[in-house]
């Protein structure tokens, strides 16, 4: 079973991805802020991570930053979750190291479910 | 008998002289009236000038200043002294909403005394200090017997409208983001619930949750035109102009839609998918523009096709969007790019938009440097929308560029 981190301060969010992944076969781990998930990026070595990008304590951006220069953390792919549908944050979280970019109003869970099933098949680098 | 006769002529001589003195007398007092009259009517004149919360300039056919009030010398950072006689051109520096300098032959004042024509228009007037001061200007010439004599303008300063419409556009920007992330928690339950994600659902359920989703998407959707407005009507929608073929575009756009039309029975396919233009343009607001007019058709088309088509021109690409659907009444064609505008004709048992997407689409593809509109339509027979965006290096594609770099100069916040 895949292992997928879900950062994100939203509780309603936060319990909808974690049912969504759970019933879809992967085992969850679930971060309230950027700090908890970057602790638990370690901790629980995830396959995946979702980050939300508007969070208290340490935003998605500080997340990918923290992360990509983690060397031990580093190789894990993180989505950036967002409600700020700009092109503007979208560039530049990839530019970042994300490897995708979902807005969430826009799209259902199951589409997310998708996504992290596509990329960690390797369908999408 | 000739002396009484005499005596009479003399009475009424002097009779006469008395009454032609009582008349020069009466005429002097006239005008002196008429004088004090004149005088307090150029006393009020000046006073209704004084008190007229508006600058009042007025031009000489020649371009040179009248007449002027003291809301005018304020607006400008002048004395009225100082203004008269000088050209109004020099001392009404003027910048348009970019804060560009107007080229003379595009004044107000320039325009409404070479064509004749009332202008009505907003602009910056620049002081002295460099400070821009926007202001709302009617221009109109000045007309006796036919000829311009000069021209009369009236203007106001708009800064605090100005300030109310940011505000306004800041509220609807973070209200829309505010609304979002719990509409998008409701719809992402709801989804799930109905995907079974929480265990088997009553099937007495399934349309009363599929109603709610549904009308979710709908908010969503509203919430999200409703931002795209605000972010377009204040120069703060991010354009990110690249070149690229057109017809690449186009392709994804159709494979998306298809399967949708053909759940519809509607056969959504893209004419000429060999033609070889590269364009300039914002590839992610294309998709949404095109998504938004194959959506449109769709929603109003029962059966038969929608064709996508690419015409290449001289300096542009002209796509069109032509289906078989319900149509549109000429009345209905000249409202349909209007805000929150609905055609009454097609709503009967359609499922309902926000009335935004059609001038939405518009506004964008303006901004990139090209137009949309009906290219025909007939009630019964079906629709033919059209939009154009310039090729690459065009002298359009290089306007739109220069003018969406000025509006992030303008718009660091730009989202």
């Amino acid at each position: 079973m895949s292992k997928v981190l879900i950062i994100e301060d939203d509780p309603p969010y936060r319990k909808i991805y974690k049912r969504k992944f759970e019933v879809s076969d992967y085992t969850v781990e679930v971060a309230e802020n950027g700090v908890e998930g970057l602790e638990k990026m370690h901790s629980f070595m995830p396959d995946i991570v979702f980050v939300d990008l508007m969070m208290p304590k340490m935003d998605g951006f500080q997340v990918l930053d923290g992360a990509k220069a983690d060397p031990k953390i580093q190789h894990i792919p993180i989505v950036v979750l967002t409600n700020l549908s700009t092109s503007d944050d979208a560039a530049k979280v990839m530019q970042k190291g994300a490897v995708a970019v979902i807005v969430k109003s826009d799209t259902e869970p199951n589409d997310i479910v998708v996504k992290a099933g596509e990329i960690l098949a390797g369908k999408q680098a | 008998m000739f002396t009484i006769l005499l005596g009479i002529i003399f009475v009424l001589q002097i009779r006469a002289r008395g009454r032609a003195l009582a008349l020069a007398d009466a005429v002097t007092e006239d005008l002196q009236i008429e004088r004090d009259n004149i005088a307090a009517l150029h006393k009020k004149d000046e006073a209704i000038l004084a008190s007229l919360g508006e600058g009042l300039v007025v031009v000489d056919r020649f371009g040179k200043i009248e007449l002027t009030n003291a809301a005018a010398a304020r607006i400008l950072g002048v004395t009225q002294e100082g203004m008269i006689g000088k050209s109004a051109l020099s001392v009404m520096r003027a910048t348009d909403d970019k804060g560009q300098p107007i080229p003379d032959e595009k004044r107000p004042f320039e325009r409404a005394l070479k064509q004749k024509e009332a202008v009505t228009t907003r602009l910056n007037y620049v002081r002295k200090d460099g400070k821009h001061i926007p202001v709302k200007l009617n221009v109109a010439p000045i007309l006796l017997r036919d000829q311009v004599i000069g021209t009369i303008a009236v203007f106001s300063d708009i800064s605090k409208e100005l300030q109310l419409e940011r505000m306004k556009d800041e509220f609807l920007s973070v209200a829309s983001h505010e609304l979002r992330t719990p509409m998008g928690a409701i719809r992402a339950n709801l989804a799930m619930i109905l995907g079974g994600d929480y265990g088997k659902v009553n099937k007495d359920l399934v349309e009363p949750l599929t109603d709610m989703k549904d009308s979710t998407v709908r908010l969503v959707e509203l919430v999200n035109d409703l931002l795209n407005v605000a972010r377009i009507e204040s120069g703060r929608m991010q354009f990110i102009l690249s070149d690229f073929p057109i017809a690449e575009a186009v392709r994804g756009v159709v494979a998306n839609l298809a399967p949708l039309g053909k759940e519809k029975g509607v056969h959504i396919s893209f004419a000429k998918d060999k033609v070889d233009a590269t364009v300039q343009a914002d590839s992610d607001k294309l998709k949404q523009v095109l998504t938004n007019l194959i959506g449109n058709s769709l929603k109003f088309t029962d059966e038969g096709s929608i064709i996508i088509d690419i015409q290449p021109q001289k300096n542009a690409v002209e796509v069109t969007v032509v289906d078989t659907g319900i149509g549109i009444t000429p009345d209905d064609q000249n409202k349909l790019f209007n805000k929150f505008k609905q055609i009454t004709s097609a709503q009967a048992g359609k499922p309902a938009g926000t009335g935004l997407g059609l001038y939405i689409s518009r506004e964008i593809v303006r901004k990139m440097g090209g137009d949309m509109w009906i290219k025909s339509s007939t009630p019964g027979k079906g629709s033919t929308f059209a939009f154009t965006l310039p090729l690459d290096a065009s002298p359009n594609a290089l306007a739109a560029k220069k003018s969406l770099d000025q509006e992030t100069t303008a718009n660091p916040d730009q989202k």
